[in-house]
């Protein structure tokens, strides 16, 4: 065993609180990048990630960085995604590092949003270091933070490093303090090759490019490999490091982080978490902590223009290629006509998706209210799976029905203890324990049907807390049920993708507020609608909209009639954004308005 | 080719605050006006020669601004100019203070050749004239019209309604008075807040605009019904006449027959083509004194505007004519719009026969609603 000079750590923070921001400044002052080369926040490189804030795939970058001692450190910034969607890819890029930034904004104090990827990098056994940001800013809490730190996780006063990364200040303190206190990794080179795969992404020249940090051994160029799990072998055609390009190197060792080139040509092969094994040297035992991701949420997508069917086709099959926990299958409804089930592994992982087939696709599509899969046990015996309510079969051949449980863990100041219980009652949750993490904060776990939580749980969650809960959770099982099938119909025809299932002592609530919500969704027509909730043949809420008695400008602007035909044609766009379902036009945002019903 | 004339005189003693037309309140440049628009119409002339013209209408602004003897030059002028078809409709819009202000001149209008004129009432009622800003009180209104019917056998008035703080009271107090003064033509249309004017601004200050609700029905219905039971024809969205009194002009737009507009800012329709002219009286005068036509904006409609523009115009008034369409489009107007046009007859707001499909009261209220099933 040696040691080396390469430094493999990831940066944890709250949304705002600067974390693309100093790394900007760390690439900057390493010359990893020039600074008139900047473009803001080089490590978020989706638009969407920009706006978001958030950062939806994982990135990493090598940077080289001369220390005061005169050494030459190679530092590998793994970046993390920071929703609880995608806590399984957080845990195995912490499990590629050694160490993590805390970052806290000076002005805002610990949030407890970061808290649940805190403790996951401490129970990978991570250095942190923690870094208070914004201390230029007139209201920064600097002192306030430090205690804030300490009580959270221990250490001294004087290791907290205090920056400004829109100014730059203190950047170099922390390239130090990695170097310092986050330990090299343990070089083991005399073992057969181990390494751990924590992202890929798929080139549309190269196949997949595997981002990999190597644990035992070495990977190079021409080696026979086999990725552990998914049991597909390749041969390692490129590998290197990732710079801001990717640098070609022929060789990784362990210890090191970098990429492979394998002609591998479905990303579903190299599955995050999975270990890179040589098969002529075949290491015995995967790097733990695997866990196959299987998509919770599901929900239609359909395009608003029938013809665009084979152009979301082709969208979704394209983000299939860097996505392999979205799943699809088309679909069929009355209403809508011809869609997709797709699966994903949360809310949010949905909205990227809705959100990037609109914008990189320019495609219109409706997204039907998102769904978990049941397990519909017949009364003929035979089990099936309903991942779309109308395909529940009828009441009268069904025994009963299996929802999905997820076991949670809410982290919490003391003082939200009964809102969080609240909730949680509203919700169908089931307390289990809590421990006290210290005087200020406890652990709570409860059990939470899964249909329960994807709606709008977390948004639920952060404002009964003041913004302060964090919330993990995991699948445990399948447990029956009193669930129907909540039909909604539109002067007198059902609109199959509005149907939900939900629990029976919820339904009325639920019915009466959904078209009440409808009612102010969909615009007057020309003519009355009725809107109905009906369970089976029995209607258990009605509401209705008049119709629409006047549209027309008294004065035609003498003459000017191009002036009208701009407002008409403005309004037709508008109109040509619904969805014509019998005579009835439906906005989209009606068909998620189930989901921003409160309980 | 026949055309209906449309003449912008700019001009007015103060502007109105509901009011978004070009004007200025400048007379001093009405003379070179004169000048500039005698200049046009001759232009026009060698650029339509033997084109025909059966209705003339001067509007504004405040055309009853101008003194005989500058009607008199433009009217010559045009007749000069232009190949006028027998019994023209020739209309001016005239203000209740202008009529009372000088009568004399009013009367010389009907000698120049005026036969239909169209009074800027907008109300009876003064706390509305004075919230409209118009000159005129409510007696002055009624002193001018019985000037007007007394002169002229072909007489409308304009009415404003359904704004902040009318009752449906005051708008039957101002159709009762109408209907006493015996007029041939009504045209009643709820207030338009166009962005831009005083009075959108005012409605913005004091956070109204939410308040104004033009497409309350309430209103619009009671107007309807009063002038129906009294024999006003309603032909268009805003329009009501009596038997034979139809604006032919206006009827230009609604038909989607060519106009030529005249004046500043005026629009013009012929063939394929949509042109104005521009906001600005310097501009018009300058362009016109150098011997060129001031058109500002030129555009040939696309097949998709032009049949969208038909639409527009036509579903206001006299409906879908099938020979017209078929010769305009070259295509069967029921085939192409069978799944629209039996929605609306289903839904009874329109009414066919053999030879069109138009609106009836309960579509005139929802043409706009009902024109956008119609746009490509």
């Amino acid at each position: 065993m040696q040691k080396s000079n390469i430094r493999n750590f990831c940066i944890i923070a709250h949304i705002d609180h600067g974390k693309s921001t100093l790394a900007d400044r760390l690439l900057e002052f390493t010359g990893t990048v020039e600074s008139r080369n900047m473009t803001k926040q080089v490590l978020d490189d989706m638009d969407l990630e920009q706006e978001r804030g958030i950062t939806i795939k994982l990135h990493a970058i090598q940077m080289a960085y001369t220390g005061k001692d005169g050494e030459v450190y190679n530092l590998n910034l793994i970046d993390t995604p920071g929703h609880v969607d995608f806590s399984y890819e957080v845990s195995r890029s912490l499990a590629a590092c050694e160490g993590a930034l805390l970052i806290v904004d000076a002005t805002q104090g610990i949030e407890a949003q970061t808290i649940s990827n805190l403790y996951l990098a401490i129970d990978n056994g991570l250095e942190i270091i923690p870094v208070i940001n914004k201390i230029d800013l007139p209201s920064a809490m600097i002192e306030e933070t430090k205690d804030q730190i300490i009580e959270l996780i221990g250490g001294k006063r004087e290791d907290i490093v205090c920056v400004s990364a829109k100014v730059g200040t203190g950047t170099e303190d922390v390239l130090e303090k990695i170097i310092e206190k986050i330990p090299p990794p343990t070089i083991i080179e005399d073992k057969p090759l181990r390494a751990l795969i924590f992202d890929s992404i798929f080139d549309i020249y190269r196949g997949v490019i595997v981002y990999l940090r190597v644990f035992e051994g070495e990977l190079k160029e021409g080696d026979k490999i086999e990725f552990f799990v998914s049991g597909k072998k390749f041969e390692a055609e490129e590998v290197g490091v990732l710079k801001m390009e990717k640098k070609r190197t022929g060789l990784l060792k362990s210890g090191d982080v970098g990429y492979l080139i394998a002609n591998i040509k479905d990303v579903n092969d190299s599955k995050v978490g999975d270990t890179i094994v040589n098969t002529n040297d075949r290491a015995l035992e995967p790097i733990p902590g695997f866990k196959l991701v299987k998509p919770m949420v599901f929900s239609g997508i359909y395009p608003i223009a029938t013809n665009d069917f084979e152009g979301l086709r082709d969208a979704l099959s394209k983000l299939k290629l860097n996505d392999s926990s979205l799943t699809y299958e088309p679909e069929t409804s009355v209403a809508l006509g011809f869609g997709f089930r797709c699966g994903f592994l949360g809310l949010l992982h949905l909205e990227i998706v809705q959100a990037r087939l609109e914008r990189e696709y320019d495609l219109d599509i409706i997204t039907t209210v998102p769904n978990v899969e049941y397990k519909v046990y017949k009364n003929n015996g035979e089990v099936v799976l309903v991942d779309n309510p109308s395909t529940m079969p009828d009441a009268v051949h069904v025994d009963h029905i299996e929802e999905p449980y997820i076991s949670a863990q809410i982290i919490v100041p003391v003082e939200f203890i009964g809102n969080i219980m609240k909730l949680a009652n509203d919700r169908r949750g089931v307390f289990k324990d809590q421990h006290y993490i210290d005087t200020k904060r406890v652990d709570l776990h409860f059990e939470f049907p899964l249909a329960e939580i994807i709606f709008d749980f977390y948004d639920r969650l952060k404002s009964v807390t003041k913004g302060y809960a964090s919330l993990d959770y995991e699948l445990i099982d399948y447990r029956k049920s009193d669930l129907v099938k909540l039909d909604i119909l539109l002067n007198g025809e059902p609109v199959d993708a509005l149907s939900s299932i939900i629990h029976r002592e919820n339904s009325y609530y639920w019915g009466r507020r959904l078209c009440e919500k409808l009612r102010k969704l969909i615009p007057r027509q020309m003519f009355e609608i009725a809107i109905q909730a009906a369970i089976g043949a029995k209607v258990i809420a009605r509401e209705s909209i008049s119709a629409l008695r006047k549209n027309v400008i008294a004065k035609c602007y003498g003459g000017d009639i191009s002036r009208k035909r701009k407002l008409l044609e403005k309004q037709k766009e508008g109109k040509k954004r619904m969805k014509q379902v019998g005579s009835v036009e439906i906005p989209q945002e009606a068909f998620l308005a189930v989901l921003s019903i409160d309980k | 080719m026949n055309l209906g004339l449309y003449i912008h005189i700019p001009f007015c003693h103060r502007r109105c605050t509901y009011c978004d037309f070009y004007l200025t309140t400048n007379l001093s440049l009405i003379d070179n006006f004169v000048d500039a628009l005698i200049q046009e119409i001759k232009l026009y002339s060698l650029k339509y020669p033997g084109c025909t013209v059966d209705t003339v209408f001067f509007g504004g602004g405040t055309p009853s601004i101008l003194t005989t003897n500058q009607f008199d030059k433009i009217i010559r002028s045009i007749n000069n100019n232009f190949k006028i078809l027998s019994s023209p409709e020739i209309t001016i819009e005239c203000n209740p203070e202008d009529i009372l202000g000088d009568t004399s001149k009013f009367y010389d209008f009907k000698s120049i050749g005026a036969n239909r004129i169209s009074v800027g009432v907008q109300s009876f009622i003064d706390k509305e004239l004075s919230f409209l800003t118009r000159l005129h009180n409510g007696s002055d209104a009624v002193k001018s019209l019985e000037i007007s019917v007394s002169l002229f056998d072909n007489v409308s008035a304009d009415l404003i309604y359904s704004f902040n703080g009318q009752e449906l009271c005051d708008v039957k107090y101002n159709l009762n008075k109408f209907l006493e003064l015996g007029l041939q033509h009504i045209s009643a249309y709820t207030l338009i807040l166009e962005k831009g004017t005083l009075l959108y601004k005012e409605y913005e200050r004091k956070n109204l605009l939410k308040t104004v609700d033009s497409d309350n029905p309430q209103f619009y219905e009671f107007v309807n019904s009063i002038l129906n039971s009294n024999g006003y024809n309603h032909y268009e969205v805003s329009n009501y006449a009596k038997n034979g009194f139809r604006s032919k002009h206006n009827l230009k737009y609604w038909d989607f027959d060519y106009y030529l507009g005249l004046g500043p800012s005026a629009h013009s329709f012929i063939g394929n083509n949509r042109f104005s002219n521009p906001k600005s009286l310097k501009q018009y005068t300058d362009k016109l004194s150098a011997g060129i036509l001031p058109v500002e904006t030129n555009d040939t409609l696309s097949a998709t505007e032009h049949k969208n523009d038909y639409f527009i115009s036509v579903l206001r008034c006299n409906g879908v004519n099938f020979a017209k369409y078929k010769q305009l489009f070259g295509s069967v107007f029921m085939e192409d719009f069978k799944i629209v046009a039996e929605n609306i007859l289903k839904l009874n707001l329109a009414v066919a026969d053999n030879d069109s499909l138009k609106l009836n009261e309960k579509g005139f209220a929802l043409a706009d609603e009902i024109t956008l099933g119609f746009l490509q």
